[in-house]
C-alpha cells in the first residue's frame, strides 16, 4: 500500500454466481492514521447495470431526438421551398395576366395558372403522404419476407414480364421480419419500379434481392444491373425529396425520399451503393 | 438601360415562361435563352460557337434542378475563363439559410433572390 493515489474510482465488468456479467463500480479510499500513513483500504463495489442501461437508453433517446429535429428542420424547408414555388408562379402569372391586353395571351396565361393548382394539389398530396409516414403510430407485425416481396411482384408482373425482368429472391420461405407489411410492400414496390425504370436496354435485367440476420437486425441487399448512379455527383441527392438526376420525365423524386421516410419510421436504415452503368445496391437494415 | 442578353437556367417550366414574358414585355433584354437544366447550360457555355454569337450579360440560375443542379453548375462556371463579363444571381424558392451562406461562398454569386422574381426586382436585376 503506498500513497501514489488517495482513492480510486473505477468501472469493472464482474461474473455474478449465474454466470452473467454485470457492471460495477469500484471506489477505493485511503485510510489514515494521525501521522498521515496508510492503515487501511476500503473498497466500495457498487452493481451500476442499471444506471449504465439507462445511460444508454438515454443516449439512444437523444440520437433519435437529433435525428427526428433534423428531419423536421428538413421537412420545413422542403414545405417551405415547394409551397413557394407555386405561389410565386400565381403571383407572377395573374401580374402578366392584369398587364396583358391580348386575349389569346391571357387565356394561355389561365392555362398556366391551371397547370400550377394542379402541381400545387400534387405537392400537398406529397407532403401529406410524408407526414403520414412521419406521424402515424406504427403497428409492426412479424411479415414472411418472401410472401411480401412475391406480392408486390404480383402487382406488377406485367411490368416484370413485358421488361424481360429476372428477379432471384435468395430467401428462405420461412425467414421473417418484424416490420409494417404496407410499408415494406411499398418500399419494395418503389425499388422494383425504379430498377425497371432505369434499367440498361442493352442486356437483361437482373434483380437480386437477398436477407440475412446480422445483429439482432434483418438486413435485406436488393442488387441490380441497371444504368447505375454517378454517385460522386449524386450520391447525396439519392434519397431527397424531389431530387432526379437521369433527365427522365416521368421521374418525380418522391420514391426513393418516401422509401426513407417509411425504413426509418420502422426503426430501421437505408444505404445505397452505386457504380454508373453497373448497377445499384441498397442494404436496408430492419 | 443597356440591352443585354439573359440567360435562364431553371426546370419550372411556369417560372421561365413568366421571366421570359416579364423581360419581353418590359424590354429588358435583347435576348433570352431558358435552360431546364445545369448540364445544358454548361454544354452551351463549352460550345465553342457560342463565342461566335456572345456570352450572356447575365444568368438567373436556380439551384434545385434534376441532372445537373444550381451547385454543381457553379462547381464548373468557376473554372469558366470568361466568367467575369457574366453577371450571375441564384435564384430560388429556398429559404435556407445553408443555401444563402453557400451563395456568399461563390464570389461568382451577385446575389441570392428569393422567388417570387416580380417585375421590380427583375428591372434592377437587369439593370445592374
Amino acid at each position: 500500500m503506498n500513497k501514489k493515489v488517495d482513492r480510486l474510482s473505477i468501472n469493472i465488468n464482474l461474473k455474478k454466481s449465474t454466470g452473467r456479467f454485470v457492471i460495477c463500480s469500484l471506489i477505493g479510499t485511503l485510510i489514515e492514521d494521525e501521522n498521515g500513513d496508510p492503515i487501511d483500504l476500503v473498497l466500495q463495489i457498487m452493481d451500476i447495470s442499471a444506471i449504465k442501461k439507462k445511460e444508454e437508453e438515454l443516449q439512444a433517446f437523444t440520437k433519435y431526438v437529433e435525428q427526428q429535429n433534423e428531419r423536421l428542420l428538413n421537412f420545413a424547408h422542403i414545405v417551405s421551398h415547394n409551397l413557394r414555388s407555386h405561389s410565386s408562379n400565381f403571383e407572377v402569372l395573374l401580374h402578366l395576366y392584369n398587364q396583358e391586353n391580348n386575349e389569346e395571351d391571357k387565356q394561355n396565361i389561365v392555362k398556366l395558372l391551371g397547370s400550377s393548382s394542379t402541381q400545387l394539389s400534387e405537392t400537398i398530396s406529397h407532403l401529406n403522404e410524408v407526414v403520414a409516414v412521419s406521424t402515424q403510430k406504427l403497428e409492426l407485425s412479424t411479415i414472411y419476407l418472401k410472401e411480401n416481396i412475391f406480392k408486390v411482384m404480383e402487382n406488377i408482373s406485367t411490368d416484370i414480364k413485358i421488361n424481360h425482368v429476372d428477379v432471384e429472391v435468395d430467401i428462405d420461405q420461412d425467414f421473417t421480419v418484424d416490420a409494417s407489411p404496407a410499408y415494406l410492400e411499398s418500399i419494395f414496390l418503389n425499388l422494383l419500379t425504379n430498377s425497371i425504370k432505369y434499367r440498361k436496354k442493352n442486356v437483361p435485367t437482373k434483380i437480386h434481392i437477398k436477407a440475412f440476420k446480422h445483429n439482432n437486425h434483418v438486413r435485406i441487399i436488393f442488387q441490380d444491373n441497371g444504368t447505375g448512379i454517378d454517385m460522386k455527383q449524386n450520391g447525396h441527392k439519392v434519397f431527397g425529396m424531389y431530387k432526379t438526376f437521369h433527365g427522365n420525365d416521368d421521374a418525380r423524386g418522391i420514391g426513393l425520399y418516401m422509401t426513407k421516410n417509411q425504413v426509418e419510421a420502422m426503426g430501421g436504415s437505408i444505404k445505397v451503393h452505386s457504380q454508373k452503368n453497373i448497377g445499384t445496391t441498397f442494404k436496408i437494415t430492419l | 438601360m443597356s440591352k443585354s442578353y439573359a440567360w435562364v437556367i431553371d426546370d419550372d417550366s411556369i417560372y421561365t415562361f413568366t421571366i421570359k414574358k416579364l423581360i419581353e414585355k418590359n424590354n429588358l433584354a435583347d435576348k433570352i435563352d431558358v435552360f431546364k437544366n445545369g448540364r445544358d447550360a454548361l454544354d452551351a457555355l463549352n460550345d465553342k460557337a457560342l463565342s461566335d454569337r456572345g456570352y450572356p450579360d447575365i444568368i438567373l440560375l436556380d439551384i434545385n434542378m434534376p441532372v445537373i443542379d444550381g451547385w454543381q453548375f457553379m462547381e464548373e462556371f468557376v473554372n469558366f475563363s470568361d466568367k467575369s463579363s457574366i453577371v450571375l444571381y441564384m435564384v430560388s424558392s429556398s429559404i435556407d439559410a445553408r443555401d444563402v451562406i453557400k451563395s456568399k461562398s461563390f464570389k461568382e454569386i451577385k446575389d441570392f433572390i428569393v422567388k417570387p422574381v416580380t417585375l421590380q426586382s427583375l428591372k434592377l436585376l437587369m439593370a445592374s
